[in-house]
């Protein structure tokens, strides 16, 4: 009797535990999914401009007064980096010492725009305490429509031509890297970098 | 009535893997913890570094320390005044209408916005911290005690990180319908 009652607690113990353990399976699908079916505007990852097309072009003005081109030809045969950002985003902060190094080593080539959008004193003194001088720093919610930014951080480059040669989410230093890689080999993405490298090999 | 020493166990051993896996999430990624605790707008600029250290650490000796049966009760008593200030943290930021900034409960990986749930969660896990500290009965444990406490510990984490994720989901959920 009693060691039925310990088989059978035995047992229990592990189905239980295999049932946690499927609970949790499930609601990581749920979450994928949620990302998946998100309404647009909450995650539009994929939408506006593509990658290839010409920039929209539009004039916007940065928080120190001076006028700056998005898209179009650039004489100086520069390309541009935008760079969407917001004071209440912990990974952005993290990213600012990236883009630091990052505008000092490309800027033979590469002009960087920092964008956001939002209540322009918390954005000043956002920009007093990072000491983001040295970039052009944009608040303008058109920007951010322009190219359907859903999701922080996210970045756009548009090369010398006014042609959107990459963009997407950036979460670390090797991703805001793998979109000047990708420029230089001409491609929209490493992922496609990737691919193509497949093919060469097989 | 004192409480039978494999409830005890149980408690402690949950809270002690809930608090390491917190702190061990919070350290793997530090930098982006202590932008988010900066977000909570609690603390000075200053502080904020060092601020950031002090829960780590604290979280890391409280859930070790759940693990040593001289040290639990003081463990069980440090985790409770952890619990109190996230709560007063994420209870001010609600009332101040913050709810869109992130919980920074269990790591970057998991987004959870701030939600009168999280401030549910965190009493739950205060009453099973003030559990902890009941006195116990004293009886010789036998191998199936260490199997229930193992197993038992083991599920109420599972529970503990199924609640998270229903959390996290929590508005992604109410965005569909808006």
């Amino acid at each position: 009797m009693i060691q039925s009652l310990v088989i059978s607690n035995v047992v229990l113990w592990i189905a239980v535990i295999a049932m946690g353990v499927i609970i949790i399976a499930l609601l990581r699908q749920i979450g994928v999914l949620h990302e998946r079916i998100a309404p647009a505007g909450a995650l539009m990852i994929g939408h506006g401009p593509k990658v290839g097309e010409v920039s929209p072009v539009l004039q916007v003005q940065d928080i120190s007064g001076r006028e700056l081109a998005i898209g179009g030809v650039n004489t100086e045969g520069r390309s541009k980096l935008i760079f969407y950002l917001s004071p209440t985003c912990p990974v952005c902060k993290t990213l600012i010492p990236v883009l630091r190094s990052s505008k000092r080593s490309e800027s033979e080539w590469l002009d960087f725009i920092l964008a956001s959008d939002g209540d322009m004193t918390s954005q000043r003194k956002f920009v007093a305490e990072h000491e983001l001088d040295e970039f052009n720093y944009v608040v303008s919610t058109e920007l951010g429509i322009t190219f359907q930014v859903g999701r922080l951080p996210y970045a756009v480059l548009i090369d010398e031509a006014g042609v959107i040669r990459s963009k997407g989410l950036i979460n670390s230093r090797e991703q805001l890297e793998s979109i000047f890689e990708a420029k230089e080999k001409g491609l929209a993405s490493i992922q496609e970098y990737i691919e193509q490298h497949r093919e060469d090999v097989a | 009535m004192a409480l039978d020493p494999v409830f005890t166990t149980v408690v402690r051993w949950a809270l002690g893997v809930v608090f390491l896996t917190a702190a061990v999430h919070k350290l793997s990624d530090f930098s982006v913890f202590r932008a988010t605790l900066s977000e909570y707008r609690l603390l000075p600029g200053a502080l904020e570094a060092s601020g950031a250290l002090v829960i780590v650490l604290l979280e890391l000796a409280a859930g070790v320390g759940m693990f040593v049966p001289v040290l639990a009760p003081f463990a069980a008593w440090m985790v409770m005044s952890l619990l109190v200030v996230y709560m007063l943290a994420i209870g001010i930021n609600l009332a101040r209408g913050r709810r869109d900034i992130d919980c920074g409960c269990s790591g970057p990986a998991m987004r959870q916005t701030l939600s009168g749930w999280l401030l549910v969660r965190n009493g739950v896990l205060l009453a099973a911290a003030a559990l902890s500290l009941l006195p116990a009965a004293s009886r010789q444990l036998i191998w199936l005690d260490s199997l229930t406490i193992v197993f038992g510990a083991g599920v109420f984490v599972l529970l503990y990180t199924s609640i998270n994720l229903l959390i996290a989901n929590g508005p992604r959920l109410k965005a569909l319908f808006s």
